[in-house]
């Protein structure tokens, strides 16, 4: 009676019930690589900009408050990107030649707003309020990094949904006193979590709805 | 069921006759209007008639495509599922442009409130506009205005479509190319100066309703600078009897606004003082308020 299965089928079906799992594996491995790696999260990634704003400089450097220009950052949920006209309120009078300011000038000359690329950008499809955020006790560097040692500006964070659950379910080990949010420096204390339920009644945090869907996705 | 036809590809198709045409017009000369939906249908011919009788023409169940059902729904559902593959990209960057310079009163992110006040038949109306960074998304009324009280009825919700019209003028044009406006007051003066030295017999001056003093009384100095020109006053949907029955009543032009909280029964004949009249707002609430339910 004639075979329906060649001989080779047994060989091939051996491989298979080995080879195609670990094909599986190594397929999901990919995309879980992918989806972490820099080139997703573009994390540690510095964008390039018009104009090579340095927060090291104006921050470290000059000891510039954050609130200088991002000024809406505690009253709105946006947290304000400077207009020209606040660069110039330095830049009329100094480094008033430099090339590298060129952009800023020729914006103020022709009441042209400069194109900034954003770094940190949520999809449309989520809310974010900065000001509850402030005024709840997360401070700036918690979610941004160590601005004040910035060149260039890059995502210290994924800004994932799966990352911002992480706080929003157990925001204790993240909070900070009302005097220290714009403390770049700032690093919690050892006894963070062992400080219990108080940070959480201080701050007037309720975690036991911070986590329905229609809190951000409104 | 041996006396249903069989239709299917065994069944030779009827042969096409030709239209016979003289015959045709012959035949519909005579006969005065007769509709007809196809020259076959008219001229009645063998296989018309044979589609007529039969339900369902030659191969109608039949699909005798190339693609097969089965392919066909395969294309169509592997086309909905890889749609979703779009979604599987990473997010552009996207710019941020600010302003160059921030109107000082506005926080990015919140609303800014204007008050302002729309004009309906001459009577203006106060108004409250929300806008958000500088565009302006919602009308409501002005509680601290005494037209309105806080209320708002349709023209003034709706008064937030005619920002966004696209007919608004944008630009001063003339004769349908862009102009400015040094050039259009340079041609007012020019054409006003003419008009003066014939003390504005040629000029006329067409307006609506107007209820503003001020505006009232630079008409007027107008008029007196050139006592030839007209001041045409017109306005599509007007109260013009009332006025004119004001006139009767008071011997002035002047239009009533209603005290109906200090009345128990109001008996309106064709007024419709709740909907139309320039203090509707202002009758709502006092209706509301102190004469509970009204009847139609």
């Amino acid at each position: 009676m004639p075979q329906t299965f060649h001989p080779r089928s047994n060989s091939l079906f051996r491989t298979a019930l080995l080879g195609v799992p670990v094909v599986i594996c190594l397929f999901g491995y990919g995309v879980w690589a992918v989806w972490w790696s820099p080139y997703m999260t573009r994390v540690d990634v510095a964008l390039d900009q018009p104009v090579p704003f340095s927060h090291q400089h104006h921050v470290a450097g000059l000891g510039i408050d954050c609130r200088y220009c991002h000024v809406s950052v505690e009253t709105s949920a946006f947290a304000g990107l400077p207009p020209t006209e606040t660069c110039m309120t330095c830049h009329s009078q100094v480094w008033t030649d430099a090339p590298v300011l060129a952009p800023v000038r020729q914006s103020w000359a022709a009441a042209r707003p400069l194109h900034w690329n954003r770094v940190h950008d949520l999809p449309d499809f989520v809310f974010f309020n900065h000001a509850i955020h402030i005024q709840r006790g997360i401070g700036c560097s918690t979610c941004h990094g160590q601005v004040d040692q910035m060149p260039l500006i890059w995502k210290n964070e994924t800004l994932y949904m799966k990352w911002c659950l992480e706080c929003h379910r157990d925001p204790t080990p993240y909070l900070r006193p009302a005097d220290q949010i714009y403390n770049m420096d700032w690093k919690p204390g050892s006894n963070q979590t062992d400080r219990g339920e108080h940070p959480l009644e201080i701050h007037d945090i309720h975690p036991e709805f911070m986590n329905d869907c229609s809190f951000c996705h409104r | 069921m041996s006396s249903f036809p069989h239709y299917g590809k065994n069944t030779p198709a009827p042969h096409t006759s030709r239209i016979d045409w003289s015959s045709l017009r012959a035949r519909l000369k005579g006969q005065g209007k007769q509709y007809w939906r196809s020259l076959k249908e008219a001229a009645q011919t063998p296989e018309f008639r044979a589609l007529l009788e039969r339900e369902f023409p030659d191969g109608a169940s039949e699909w005798t495509g190339s693609l097969s059902r089965r392919e066909f729904l395969l294309l169509v559902s592997s086309s909905l599922l890889l749609g979703g593959l779009a979604g599987c990209t990473r997010q552009p960057v996207e710019q941020i442009l600010p302003y160059v310079q921030q109107p000082s009163d506005m926080t990015l992110g919140e609303p800014l409130s204007f008050a302002t006040a729309m004009p309906l038949s001459g009577f203006g109306v106060g108004m409250v506009v929300q806008s958000r960074e500088g565009r302006p998304i919602k009308a409501d009324g002005n509680r601290l205005h005494p037209a309105s009280l806080g209320g708002s009825d349709v023209w003034l919700q709706t008064a937030i479509y005619g920002l966004y019209d696209p007919d608004r003028a944008k630009a001063i044009l003339h004769y349908g190319k862009a102009s400015t406006s040094p050039a259009f007051i340079a041609a007012l003066h020019m054409a006003l100066q003419f008009q003066g030295q014939r003390q504005g017999a040629g000029l006329r001056f067409l307006t609506g309703n107007v209820t503003s003093p001020t505006l009232a009384a630079q008409l007027k100095a107008l008029l007196e600078k050139h006592p030839q020109a007209k001041w045409h006053q017109y306005e599509p949907i007007n109260r013009d009897h009332a006025l004119e029955g004001a006139r009767l009543a008071f011997g002035e032009y002047v239009a009533p606004q209603y005290q109906l909280h200090k009345s128990a029964v109001i008996v309106s004949l064709d007024s419709d003082f709740l909907y139309v009249h320039p203090m509707r707002l202002r009758h709502v609430a006092a209706a509301v308020c102190h004469l509970g339910v009204l009847a139609p």
